[in-house]
């Protein structure tokens, strides 16, 4: 289960993401299943993912909810504290 | 106990070498469970009757290795083909059948793990998944994991064919992971191709999504992992790459798929042929393993296929393997006869990891007899090949083989040389007895016309 504090990573990747205008790709922010017993050995592209979920036609108010949510909780700087950095540069993240 | 070189990247399950060429696979503990749900219920067994996946059943009477729970065994196939070799339909209908068999799995509550096209070889001219070990228990909402996999394995290399004319054989021999739709055949498909069956979506999309998420930090790299996609959604999406797979025509010329109505036989020489193949295949008493080098429209791998329990018709055209294998297939032939795109002048090598993974041409088993019909004057007077390292070779291949030498004055070989400069000295019939006698033994000899002989040549 996401908890508060693992997903202002996340938000501030979306963020990130919105800014280079890849939208689209927040869309798995939402599709949150319980963690599965993996039998798939082969490495799904995270695109390849992506573009299942937006085939399955994810409902995009949800993707809208969760994405406010998340971009809120980002602005207030929730963060979890044990997060990477982030890939790209976010120098300009709110605080 | 040692795994067969191929088998290493699932961690649930590979394959032993086990003497005396049988196939037997050894399982995780939950792998093995998984496996005995499967048998219980019968789907297995349903699979197998459809002529859609391969035999298996529990062996007991091997040593299972430390740390493995099972052990099942298949019946070997007698020739292992890889996608590298085959024609534009026989990829084509080996991606069909892992999508037919992926749904039928999945109304079923069962998911392959992969859907590499290694997983697929043919019997005969028709295709069998064979890694019963693919075969793993859905997890509600997963999505399909080997969607990548199946698209790089299968549709790009059929789509470059279809859409862009070029042979997809000569890519899969260079990359055992298929060819890359992001890297490799997205920068081909241009906006001219949006409207083209699964461009927009399978490929143009994927690929703008495989590179905006190139660089996803870890973190949510694993969220992805746990995306939900319902059920309806990856069957719809298996659905649809059936309707766009079979939907693709190949689109490439042809130098030799129209050879056989074109050529300069008459009726009697090709009947000529066929009466001293068939006593060919009389005399050795059939076997196991035959290869019709240059087999074109596989006319005499048909022969072949009467006594011999497989037949590997190779051709270096890849539009003329494909007419073969559309005109095998239905046919009693069809269940000998295995299509084959591979030019002795480049025989495909031993590739993948070590070296090892995938197996040389040569390395696939000897035939116990080989056809080189019509070919001789392509290899030495074409492509310069000495006539004595042909016989070498062929002595070297197997113990039994029919050539047909084509003389320099043949009209054929004229059309040949029309064009080249060099002369080729040493190219004649008596220079062939020669040589062929010093290397084994001519047991028939034949003129099926003034410039062309046939010979059965053991060693």
């Amino acid at each position: 289960m996401p908890t508060v504090v693992d997903i202002a990573p996340a938000g501030r990747e979306a963020r990130r993401m919105l800014r280079s205008g890849t939208l689209f790709a927040v869309v798995v922010l939402l599709a949150l299943g319980a963690p599965r017993p993996a039998w798939a050995y082969v490495d799904p592209s995270a695109g390849s993912i992506f573009l299942q979920l937006l085939l399955g036609g994810v409902a995009g108010i949800l993707v809208a909810l969760k994405l406010t949510y998340r971009r809120i909780l980002g602005w207030f700087g929730r963060r979890d504290p044990d997060a990477e950095p982030s890939a790209g540069g976010d120098s300009d993240r709110p605080r | 106990m040692t795994f067969a070189p191929s088998s290493f990247r699932d961690p649930d399950a590979r394959v032993l070498a086990v003497d005396g060429g049988r196939v037997v696979r050894v399982l995780s503990a939950r792998a093995a469970a998984a496996d005995a749900a499967l048998r219980a219920n019968g789907l297995l067994d349903e699979l197998v009757r459809d002529r859609l996946l391969v035999p298996s059943a529990p062996t007991r009477d091997v040593t299972i290795p430390d740390g493995w729970a099972a052990a099942i065994e298949s019946p070997r196939l007698p020739f292992v083909s890889y996608p590298y070799e085959w024609s534009f339909g026989m990829l084509q209908d080996a991606a069909l059948l892992t999508l037919r068999l992926s749904e039928r799995l999945l109304e079923r509550g069962v998911m392959l793990k992969d859907a590499s096209a290694y997983n697929v070889l043919f019997d005969g001219a028709a295709p069998l998944f064979v890694d019963v070990a693919s075969l793993a228990p859905y997890e509600e909402n997963a999505p399909w994991a080997a969607y990548g996999q199946f698209c790089d394995h299968f549709l790009a290399p059929l789509m470059l064919e279809a859409y862009r004319g070029v042979r997809f054989q000569p890519a899969l021999r260079g990359s055992l992971e298929g060819l890359s739709v992001t890297d490799q055949l997205a920068p081909l498909l241009t906006v001219a191709d949006l409207w083209r069956p699964g461009v927009l979506v399978h490929v143009k999309a994927r690929a703008l999504l495989d590179r905006r998420t190139r660089r996803l930090a870890t973190s949510l790299r694993r969220e992805v992992r746990r995306a939900a996609v319902p059920k309806a959604a990856v069957l719809r999406n298996l659905q649809g790459l059936h309707r766009i797979v079979s939907r693709l025509r190949s689109r490439t010329p042809s130098v030799w798929a129209e050879y056989d109505d074109a050529n300069t036989y008459d009726a009697a020489t090709l009947e000529r042929k066929t009466t001293f193949v068939a006593a060919a295949c009389e005399r050795l008493g059939g076997g196991r393993l035959a290869w019709d080098v240059g087999a074109n429209t596989g006319r005499y791998s048909r022969v072949l296929a009467e006594r011999y329990r497989c037949v590997v018709a190779m051709d270096a055209d890849a539009g003329a393997v494909d007419r073969l294998y559309r005109s095998v297939h239905g046919t009693p032939a069809a269940r000998a006869i295995v299509p084959l795109v591979a030019d002795l002048m480049d025989p495909s090598p031993a590739r993948g990891w070590r070296g090892r993974e995938r197996a040389a041409l040569t390395e696939r088993g000897q035939p116990d007899l080989a056809l080189y019909l019509a070919l001789v004057h392509h290899l030495c007077l074409g492509r310069g090949v000495p006539l004595d390292d042909f016989l070498d070779l062929a002595c070297a291949s197997s113990p039994a083989s029919v050539i047909e030498f084509v003389a320099a004055d043949d009209p054929m070989s004229q059309a040949i040389l029309a064009t080249k400069e060099a002369a080729h000295p040493g190219y004649d019939l008596a220079a062939f007895r020669t040589l062929a006698t010093r290397r084994g033994r001519i047991v028939a000899e034949t003129a099926v016309s003034p410039t062309r002989h046939l010979f059965l040549l053991t060693r």
